[in-house]
C-alpha cells in the first residue's frame, strides 16, 4: 500500500509530463489560432474605422454573427482536432496510451493544455479588441461591460468546438459523414446561443452541450475512437452528438430542398397578399395585391369592400395602380406592449443587442450626419459622439443639450418604450410620464406631452413626413400617442387634435397605427389595432381580429370595425409537399413534447376550422415514419444478434424520434463482419462466440498437416 | 500466477469483413525467448495490439502477465514493455528528454539500463530524436522500453530496417535482459538467424492461421526434407499427390525434392508408391524449414533443362 | 582464451549441437585442460550472443555425457572421469569414423593400402601425451 499522498505525488509528476508534452506539441497550433483571431479581430476593426469615417456608424453593432463567432469556433475546433489526429492511430497511439497511466489521465492532460491554448488564443485578441473599443477616441459609440457578454457566450461555445474537434479527430468512423456529425451538433449549440435572450440562457446552453460534448470526447478517446468499448454515458453523449449533427444537417437539407421547390417553380416567387387599407377617399377596403419578392414590387390584383364585393371605381387597371392611397398618412406601428420585441429578427435579440443598453436614435436619416446619437438607457440621457474624432461631445436631457463629458443634472424618467425607426428620423421618445420631440440637427428637445394621472404612455409615433408636409400643410404633420386608456393625435407643436378612448375589445393586442385620410371628406382619422406582438396567449390570437376605429373631423367616433386577421395562415394554400416532408421527418417526440426545432411549419392544433386534413395528415405521416423506423431498426438489430435489451433501447429511439433514429444506428454503431456459420450454414455475426441460430461455436481453422504444437508449451497453461 | 506470461484463446481479428487473426490459441511460457514469426500481413502486429488491450478482438480472449488484455492495470501496463514497429517516438524530444520524460511515469525506471543502452547505440543525448537514424531510433526506442525493467518485453519486429551492427547491439540486448530470471521475450522478426540464435519457442502465423506453437528443437526435430530420386524424366510424376504435411515440393529433372511437416511412415510411403527409385533424407537447417511455412505451400515446380538441372541439383543427386 | 566456440546459423546443426560438439573438440583435442573452468553459462551466451538457455541445455548434456562436471558455487569444469560410454556406443563411434574415413577415401580414389598407410601415419605424428591419457582412466563399466 502507497500512503496517498505519495500516490498523489507520483500522479501530479505524470500529469505535469503529459500537460508537459502536449504543450510542446499543442503550441504552435495555439500560436496559429491566435493569429487567425487576432487577424479577424483586426479585420472587424478596421473596417468598422472605415465605416466610422464614412460618417454611417451610428448603428448599433450587431452581435448577433460575428466574425469572433466564427473564428472562436473555428480555432476550437483545429486545437481539438490537432491534439489527437496525429496519435489516434496504430503506433502513435500504442506509443501513448501504452503506459501505466490510465487513458483519463492521458486525456485530462490532453484537455487541460489544449482548452487552456484555445482560452488563451481566443482571449487574448478578444481583450485587445475589447480594450480598443473601451478606449474613447476610437468608436462613436457608448461602450458598457454588457457588450463583453456576446463575445464572452462565443469564447465559451468555442469550447464546444473544441471537445467536438477532439471527438472528430478520435472518432473511428464507418461513414466518413458520421465523423463529422458532432460539429453539426455543435453549429445547432451555436444558433442556440445566438438565439438565447439571456447570458445567462446561454450559459446554460453551452454548459450543456460543454458537458455534452464533453463526455463525448472523453469516451471516443478512452475508447481509441471506436463506439463499442466506451462506457454507457459517453455513448450516449456521442449518440446525441451525431443525432442532433444529423438533424441539423436533414434540417439543411430540406431547406434547400424547400427552397429548391419554392423557386423552382414559376410565379413562386410571387406573394399574394390581402390586407385592410384605408382609400383616398376615406373608404377602408380589402385589397389584394400581388408581391413580387425577387424584384420587390407589387401590382393590385383586386380591391374589394369589407363585405367582399368588388369595387366599382378600382376596375379599371390603372386607377388600381396610382390611386389607391394617395393622401393617407399613417404614422408607424405604436407598441403598445412594453415587453414587446418589435423586431422581425429572430437571431440576436436579448444578451447579444445593445438595445438594453442604448438606442439608437436618428439612424434612419437619409443623410449621414456628423453626430451620432445614442439614448443611453444607465444614466437615462442621450449621448452625442462626434464621428469624426470618435469621441462624447456631450448629453441631451430633458432639459435640453449640454456639451462635454460631465451629465447634466436632469434625466429622463423611466424606460423608453420600444423605439422604432424604420425610414425616416423618429423624433419621438416615449416614457411612461411623459413624450419629448427631438430635434437633432438643432440639438433641441421639447416636452409634448405629460401623462395624465391614472395612465401611463405605452408609445409614441410621428407621421413626420415632411414632403407630405409641402403638399398637404400642418394636419400631414402629427403625432399619435398611445396610452394604457387612450390614443392622442396632437400637432408637432403640441396642440391636441383628437383623444380616443382605447378600444377595449383590443385589450392584449401589440400595436396601434393612426392613418389621416387628407383627402377625403371631414379627413377622418383610422385607429387600427393589430393583435401581434401583443400579450395575447396563442389560443387567443387565433380568434383574435383587426379592429379598427373610424373617427371624423369633428373627434367623433364614426365606426368601428371587427375583420378577419389578415395576416392570419392561409390553409387554402396548403404545401401538401412540404407538408408531406415534415410529416415524415419530425420525430414523434419532438411533436408530442411540443418543440420545434425549426422544422418547417407544422400544423398544430390552434388554427382550427377547416384545416384537420392537413393536421391528420402529417400526424399519420410522422405515426408511420415512426412505426416504419422502429421496424427497421429491429430488423437491423435482429440482423446483427442484438440482445434483448439493446434492442429494446434502439426500438424506443426508432419510436422516438423516426428515421433520424435509424440514420442515428446505422452512424454510431460499427457493424462487424457477418459468415456463413458451418454448423447451420446461416449468416451469423462474427464477434459472437456462439451463434445466434444455432448455438454452435466457431470452429478452428482447418488442418493442413503442417501443424506443430507441442503439448508442452500448451500445457503451460 | 500463472506461469503463461502470455496466453491466447480463441483469438480472433477482422478488419472489415477480412479475417486478419484465425482462432489464435497459444501460451507464452514464462521466462522464456519466444519468436512470432510469419510474413507480412500474416497478422503479427494485429495479434500483439490484440495482446496489449490497444485493439478490441472480434471475439476471443487474451491475458497478460496473467491479466485479461481488456482490462489491463497501470501496474501491468508498467510490466510490459513494449516497443513498437516503426519505433515511435516523440519526435521533438531530445535522446536525453525522451528518458526523462518515460521515467516519469514508471516507479522502477533503471536510469542505468538506459544509459547505458544510450550509450551502446552511442548516441548523442542532445540529438532530436526526429534526426536519429533507423538503428539509432531503434536503440532509444529499446532504451526507453528496457529501462523500467519490465517482466514482459514485447518487440513488434525490433530489427526490421537495422544495420548488422545496430542488430547485433539489439540481440545482445535481448540477451541481457534475460538476466532477470522471471524475464519474457515475445517477438516477432523476419530475421532467421537471430530468431535461431535467441528463440526458446517459436510460433508461426501463416496468413491469420497459426501453423505451429513449440519449442525450437522440436520444431526442427519435426521439419525433414527428402530426395525422392526416379530413375528418369520420363518416369518422374509432373505433380506430386496429395502429401499429409507436405510444406514445399520443388522438382528437377529427376528429383523431386519434399519439404515435410511431422512426416509418418504414410508419408514416406506416399514418396514411395510415386515410383522413387531411392527416398534420401536431407538434412534441414532452421532457414529452411521456416521458409517452408514461410512460403507458398505445396508444390513447386522448376521446369529447368537438363543441364541447369543437373548443375542445380548435382550434390544432392 | 583456450575454448573457442564459433556459432554459425543456418547451419544444419543446431546451435546447442554445435557447442556440444565444439566443446567436446576442444576437451579431446587437449585445448582445455582438465579441472579447468569453463565461462558461465551467462558469459558464453553474452560472448556468442546466443540464448543462454541454449548455453546452458548444452551444458547439462556435457554433465550428462562425462565430459564437464558442475561443481555447485563455483561453475562448470572439464571433467577428469570423462569415459561415459558403453562399449558398444564406443564401437559404433568408431565404426561410423572409419565408415566415413574409408568412404571419403574411396570417393577421392585413394588404394585401401595408401588409406590404411596415411592412417599410420598420422597416428605417429598425433601427440603422444593425447594417447598416453587414456580413455579408461576411471574406469570404463
Amino acid at each position: 500500500m502507497t500512503a496517498p499522498g505519495i500516490q498523489s505525488a507520483a500522479g501530479s509528476r505524470v500529469l505535469r509530463a503529459i500537460v508537459w508534452k502536449e504543450f510542446r506539441e499543442a503550441a504552435p497550433t495555439g500560436v496559429a489560432a491566435l493569429a487567425i483571431v487576432a487577424l479577424g479581430w483586426a479585420l472587424v476593426l478596421m473596417l468598422e474605422r472605415s465605416l466610422s469615417g464614412a460618417g454611417a456608424a451610428s448603428t448599433a453593432p450587431s452581435f448577433s454573427l460575428s466574425l469572433f463567432t466564427l473564428t472562436s469556433a473555428g480555432v476550437g475546433l483545429m486545437i481539438g482536432r490537432a491534439q489527437v489526429v496525429r496519435e489516434r492511430r496504430g503506433d502513435a497511439w500504442a506509443f501513448l496510451t501504452h503506459r501505466p497511466v490510465s487513458r483519463s489521465t492521458l486525456f485530462w492532460g490532453k484537455v487541460i493544455v489544449g482548452a487552456s491554448l484555445y482560452i488563451v488564443a481566443a482571449a487574448i485578441p478578444l481583450a485587445a479588441a475589447l480594450w480598443w473599443q473601451a478606449t474613447p477616441g476610437h468608436r462613436p459609440l457608448p461602450f458598457d461591460a454588457r457588450m463583453i457578454l456576446p463575445h464572452l457566450a462565443d469564447l465559451l461555445a468555442g469550447l464546444v468546438y473544441y471537445f467536438v474537434g477532439l471527438v472528430i479527430g478520435m472518432r473511428e468512423a464507418r461513414w466518413y459523414a458520421s465523423r463529422f456529425m458532432p460539429f453539426g451538433a455543435a453549429i445547432f449549440c451555436t444558433t442556440l446561443v445566438l438565439g438565447m435572450s439571456t447570458f445567462g440562457a446561454a450559459l446554460g446552453v453551452v454548459a450543456a452541450a460543454l458537458l455534452i460534448a464533453g463526455t463525448a470526447a472523453w469516451g471516443s478517446f478512452i475508447g481509441g475512437g471506436h463506439y463499442a468499448p466506451q462506457p454507457r454515458i459517453s455513448r450516449v453523449a456521442l449518440g446525441i452528438l451525431v443525432s442532433v449533427g444529423l438533424a441539423v444537417v436533414g434540417v439543411i437539407a430540406t431547406g434547400i430542398l424547400s427552397i429548391a421547390w419554392t423557386f423552382g417553380r414559376p410565379g413562386a416567387t410571387d406573394l399574394r397578399q390581402t390586407d385592410y387599407e384605408i382609400m383616398s377617399n376615406g373608404v377602408l377596403a380589402q385589397v389584394t395585391r400581388m408581391r413580387h419578392l425577387l424584384v420587390a414590387t407589387s401590382t393590385v390584383l383586386d380591391v374589394r369592400d369589407l363585405a367582399g364585393a368588388p369595387l366599382q371605381q378600382y376596375r379599371d387597371s390603372a386607377s388600381k395602380q396610382l390611386s389607391l392611397g394617395t393622401g393617407v398618412i399613417s404614422t408607424a406601428a405604436i407598441p403598445l406592449n412594453p415587453k414587446g420585441q418589435y423586431t422581425e429578427y429572430v437571431l440576436g435579440h436579448g444578451y447579444r443587442r445593445t438595445d438594453d443598453i442604448f438606442v439608437p436614435l436618428g439612424a434612419g436619416a437619409k443623410t449621414p450626419s456628423a453626430v451620432s446619437w445614442y439614448f443611453s438607457r444607465r444614466p437615462g440621457l442621450i449621448a452625442a459622439y462626434d464621428n469624426q474624432s470618435a469621441r462624447l461631445i456631450g448629453w441631451m436631457g430633458p432639459d435640453g443639450f449640454s456639451p462635454g463629458v460631465s451629465l447634466p443634472p436632469h434625466r429622463f424618467a423611466g424606460p423608453l418604450s420600444p423605439y422604432t425607426e424604420i425610414g425616416y428620423k423618429q423624433p419621438l421618445l416615449a416614457f411612461p410620464n411623459a413624450v419629448y420631440r427631438l430635434d437633432l440637427d438643432q440639438r433641441t428637445i421639447r416636452k409634448v406631452r405629460t401623462a395624465l394621472t391614472g395612465e401611463t404612455i405605452l408609445g409614441a409615433a410621428s407621421s413626420g413626413d415632411s414632403t407630405a408636409l409641402s403638399v398637404y400643410g400642418s394636419p400631414a404633420q402629427f403625432d399619435a400617442i398611445a396610452t394604457t386608456t387612450h390614443v392622442y393625435v396632437q400637432s408637432t407643436a403640441g396642440a391636441p387634435e383628437l383623444t380616443a378612448t382605447r378600444d377595449a375589445q383590443a385589450a392584449g393586442y401589440g400595436t396601434v397605427v393612426v392613418s389621416r385620410a387628407l383627402r377625403a371628406p371631414g379627413t377622418p382619422t383610422f385607429l387600427r389595432y393589430a393583435p401581434r406582438n401583443g400579450t395575447l396567449s396563442r389560443t387567443q390570437l387565433a380568434i383574435a381580429t383587426d379592429r379598427f376605429t373610424e373617427i371624423g373631423g369633428d373627434g367623433v367616433t364614426v365606426a368601428q370595425y371587427a375583420l378577419p386577421r389578415s395576416d392570419s395562415t392561409d390553409t387554402d394554400n396548403t404545401e401538401w409537399a412540404a407538408l408531406t416532408v415534415a410529416g415524415l421527418t419530425t420525430p414523434l417526440m419532438e411533436r408530442i413534447v411540443g418543440l420545434s426545432f425549426g422544422h418547417m411549419t407544422v400544423p398544430t392544433g390552434a388554427s382550427t376550422q377547416a384545416s384537420r386534413a392537413p393536421l391528420i395528415l402529417s400526424w399519420g405521416l410522422t405515426l408511420v415514419a415512426s412505426l416504419v423506423s422502429c421496424l427497421i431498426v429491429i430488423g437491423i438489430g435482429r440482423r446483427y444478434a442484438f440482445d434483448s435489451r439493446r434492442l429494446r433501447h434502439w426500438a424506443a429511439i426508432g419510436i422516438a424520434v423516426g428515421p433520424l433514429g435509424v440514420l442515428v444506428m446505422l452512424a454510431l454503431i460499427e457493424w462487424p463482419a457477418r459468415e456463413r456459420c458451418p454448423a447451420c450454414g446461416r449468416e451469423r455475426v462474427v464477434t459472437r462466440e456462439q451463434c445466434e441460430h444455432c448455438g454452435a461455436p466457431f470452429g478452428a481453422p482447418a488442418l493442413d498437416g503442417t501443424e506443430i504444437f507441442e503439448i508442452a508449451v500448451v500445457a503451460v497453461a | 500466477m500463472t506461469s503463461a506470461a502470455i496466453e491466447a484463446n480463441g483469438l480472433t481479428a477482422y478488419f472489415g469483413s477480412r479475417k486478419v487473426v484465425d482462432e489464435l490459441t497459444m501460451v507464452v511460457p514464462r521466462g522464456s525467448v519466444f519468436a512470432f514469426l510469419g510474413r507480412n500481413g500474416s497478422g503479427k502486429t494485429t495479434t500483439i495490439r490484440m495482446l496489449l488491450g490497444l485493439l478490441e478482438p472480434a471475439r476471443g480472449t487474451s491475458s497478460v502477465l496473467g491479466v485479461d488484455s481488456k482490462h489491463l492495470s497501470d501496474d501491468v501496463r508498467a510490466r510490459v514493455g513494449y516497443m513498437s514497429e516503426s519505433h515511435s517516438l516523440y519526435e521533438w524530444m531530445s535522446v536525453r528528454q525522451c528518458g526523462e520524460f518515460q521515467s516519469r511515469f514508471y516507479s522502477r525506471w533503471n536510469g542505468r539500463v538506459f544509459d547505458s543502452i544510450v550509450g551502446h547505440f552511442h548516441l548523442d543525448p542532445r540529438a532530436k530524436a526526429g534526426q536519429l537514424s533507423r538503428g539509432e531510433r531503434a536503440g532509444l526506442s529499446l532504451a526507453i522500453t528496457l529501462a523500467p525493467e519490465p517482466d514482459l518485453l514485447i518487440l513488434d519486429d525490433p530489427a526490421i530496417g537495422l544495420d548488422p551492427v545496430a542488430r547485433r547491439s539489439l540481440l545482445e540486448s535481448m540477451i541481457y535482459v534475460t538476466r532477470g530470471a522471471d524475464r519474457t521475450i515475445f517477438f516477432s522478426s523476419h530475421l532467421l538467424d537471430d530468431v535461431e540464435r535467441v528463440a526458446d519457442y517459436i510460433a508461426i502465423l501463416d496468413r491469420s492461421v497459426l501453423r505451429a506453437c513449440c519449442s525450437v528443437d522440436t520444431f526442427r526435430a519435426s521439419v525433414h526434407r527428402y530426395a525422392a530420386h526416379f530413375g528418369s524424366a520420363s518416369t518422374i510424376p509432373s505433380q506430386l499427390p496429395p502429401i499429409r504435411g507436405l510444406l514445399h515440393g520443388r522438382r528437377s529433372a529427376n528429383d523431386w525434392l519434399v519439404t515435410i511437416a511431422a512426416p509418418s511412415n504414410d508419408t514416406l510411403e506416399s514418396l514411395r508408391v510415386l515410383g522413387a527409385a531411392s527416398v534420401e533424407e536431407l538434412p534441414v537447417d532452421f532457414t529452411d524449414a521456416m521458409i517452408g511455412y514461410l512460403g507458398d505451400r505445396g508444390e513447386h515446380a522448376f521446369f529447368l533443362d537438363d543441364t541447369a538441372a543437373r548443375d542445380s541439383f548435382g550434390v544432392s543427386v | 582464451m583456450p575454448l573457442t566456440i564459433s556459432i554459425l546459423t543456418g547451419s544444419t546443426l543446431s546451435i546447442h549441437r554445435q557447442i556440444v560438439e565444439q566443446v567436446c573438440a576442444a576437451v579431446f583435442s587437449g585445448r582445455v585442460k582438465d579441472d579447468e573452468p569453463l565461462p558461465s553459462v551467462r558469459a558464453l551466451a553474452e560472448q556468442l550472443v546466443i540464448n543462454p538457455n541454449t548455453v546452458a541445455r548444452a551444458y547439462a548434456e556435457l554433465a550428462r555425457e562425462g565430459v564437464l562436471e558442475s561443481r555447485p558455487g563455483k561453475g562448470m569444469f572439464v571433467s577428469q572421469r570423462r569415459q561415459i560410454y558403453s562399449a558398444r556406443e564406443r564401437a559404433r563411434r568408431m565404426d561410423q569414423a572409419v565408415a566415413s574415413l574409408v568412404s571419403e577415401g574411396f570417393m577421392l580414389g585413394f588404394s585401401p593400402d595408401e588409406v590404411i598407410e596415411m592412417v599410420a601415419a598420422k597416428m605417429r605424428h598425433a601427440d603422444s601425451r593425447k594417447w598416453s591419457n587414456p580413455f579408461h582412466k576411471g574406469g570404463a563399466r
